[in-house]
């Protein structure tokens, strides 16, 4: 097996890849902390420099290849195995450390889709995965995943929550161009084998926080948020807890989960506030009785939860997840706001 | 000494970070309510455009990975940023700011790109 050595600081770190592995994940899979976000090839996070040896690039045309300096040896360690059999070294220019040792340390999970498409709305479809094994994850977090033939790997967000599962829900919308996301729209992918790498990511929710949470979720952006929010209510975390969640749609037809998050509020009906904001057109009178215990609002997201929030945005942590842009806004929001970084959580995806 | 004229501060917000043009090369331009200060425009970290910043007069926020620093102390980092701003020298005379322009300040991951 390929051998990797990643020097950080003065140290070196030593691990092995299986033959045809990406070098982050062998990485992550030996209980390094290295650099990344996106994981896929997007966000350029996990860049690192060749020192030594020779690599194969997965994905040429990466978008977080944008970030590299030309000719520098500079690489993106989610898209770069070993050359045949050949040992790498290279040098991350941030700290690496091993893995917090509450940490669910990453690995590799193989998995069938276990139904026929269902359709969420027009454009978003929900997809299980059956395990061949049960992996534990923390509430926000998410999985590359990969199918046979298929170029790419594509991150997405666990909807479901459990301490321990060998079943994984996610929501995937329909990307025009997007190899995984294409190929589960094409047709009834049920029995398909598929692999998953993780868990990834740092946008996580526990009940010791002891805090009050704030989402922010933008279409597909609130799948993380819907595991927070299982977890939260399994624990009883609103019993003494403030809840404000706001998700993100165009138009009421592009909305879903409504009767999941109508039963969370109404499990807590005084502390867990759930908002549906519609950018291009509201809500009627129907739709809205039909989801008791859920707001209608009409405007961008971030807008709206801003002035929600407007006086109550101190102390608590917010979850922030969607299209960048939307993303973006509710950084700025936020920061403007004074909110202490340390106390926002997302992954970039871009 | 190379100083160049980059801005009416009249014409710029209190607590704005502007990118403007200092000839060869781009700076940005954070006005406080009482002093300005000129960096690079782009982010130490990952090279985001820091025109996208949040400024709330003290604190420079990069909205990308949340990386701030202090304004009023020379960008001296804060919480999880790990490298200084570069700052320009400048100075106010009539409400025109100028800038010295005799070196254009990168950041390391930056100057290979340069040679």
């Amino acid at each position: 097996m390929p051998a990797i050595e990643i020097r950080s600081r003065d140290e070196g770190h030593r691990f092995e890849v299986d033959s045809g592995e990406r070098i982050l994940y062998g990485g992550l899979r030996s209980g390094l902390d290295l650099p990344y976000e996106c994981a896929t090839g997007t966000c350029g996070s996990c860049k690192a420099r060749l020192l030594d040896g020779e690599l194969e690039e997965l994905w040429p045309d990466a978008p977080g290849k944008d970030l590299l300096k030309p000719n520098s040896g500079d690489f993106l360690m989610c898209q770069c195995v070993p050359k045949g059999s050949g040992a790498v070294t290279a040098e991350v220019s941030k700290p690496v450390a091993r893995l917090q040792a509450d940490a669910h340390a990453p690995g590799w999970a193989k998995g069938v889709v276990i139904q026929a498409p269902r359709y969420l709305t027009h454009d978003v479809m929900a997809v299980d995965v059956q395990l061949d094994r049960p992996v534990r994850f923390e509430a926000g977090q998410f999985m590359a995943l990969e199918v046979a033939d298929v170029p790419g790997t594509r991150g997405y967000s666990m909807v479901n929550y459990a301490t321990e599962t060998d079943r994984l829900a996610f929501v995937i919308k329909r990307k025009p161009g997007g190899g995984v996301s294409e190929w589960l729209f094409g047709g009834d992918r049920a029995g398909t084998p598929v692999r998953l790498f993780g868990p990834l990511g740092t946008a996580l929710f526990r009940p010791e926080m002891d805090t009050n949470i704030l989402c922010i979720a933008g279409g597909t952006g609130i799948a993380g948020i819907m595991s927070i929010l299982q977890r939260a209510c399994d624990e009883q975390y609103f019993d003494n807890h403030r809840g404000d969640v706001f998700f993100g749609v165009r138009t009421p037809a592009d909305a879903f989960y409504l009767d999941e998050l109508s039963t969370f509020s109404r499990k807590f009906p005084q502390t867990l506030n759930i908002t549906v904001a519609f950018s291009d057109q509201p809500a009627d009178d129907a739709f809205k009785r039909k989801h008791g215990g859920i707001h209608f609002k009409e405007g961008f997201v971030h807008e709206v939860a801003g002035t929600a929030m407007a006086d109550r945005l101190q102390g608590l942590t917010a979850y922030l997840a969607g299209p960048p842009p939307a993303v973006e806004a509710s950084v700025r929001l936020l920061v403007m706001s004074r909110v202490s970084p340390a106390n926002i959580r997302y992954d970039k995806f871009s | 000494m190379s100083w160049i004229e980059v801005a009416d501060i009249s014409t710029l917000d209190d607590k704005s970070v502007t990118r403007v043009n200092a000839g060869e090369f781009d700076v940005l331009v954070v006005k406080g309510e009482e002093s300005c200060a000129v960096i690079p425009p782009s982010c130490p970290h990952m090279s985001a455009e820091l025109a996208e910043g949040v400024f709330d007069g003290c604190v420079l926020t990069c909205t990308k990975h949340l990386w701030q620093w202090s304004i009023p102390d020379g960008g001296t980092p804060l919480g999880v940023a790990e490298t200084p701003l570069l700052m320009y020298e400048s100075k106010v005379e009539d409400g025109i700011l100028y800038v010295n322009v005799a070196n254009q300040l990168l950041y390391d991951h930056e100057c290979e790109e340069q040679d």
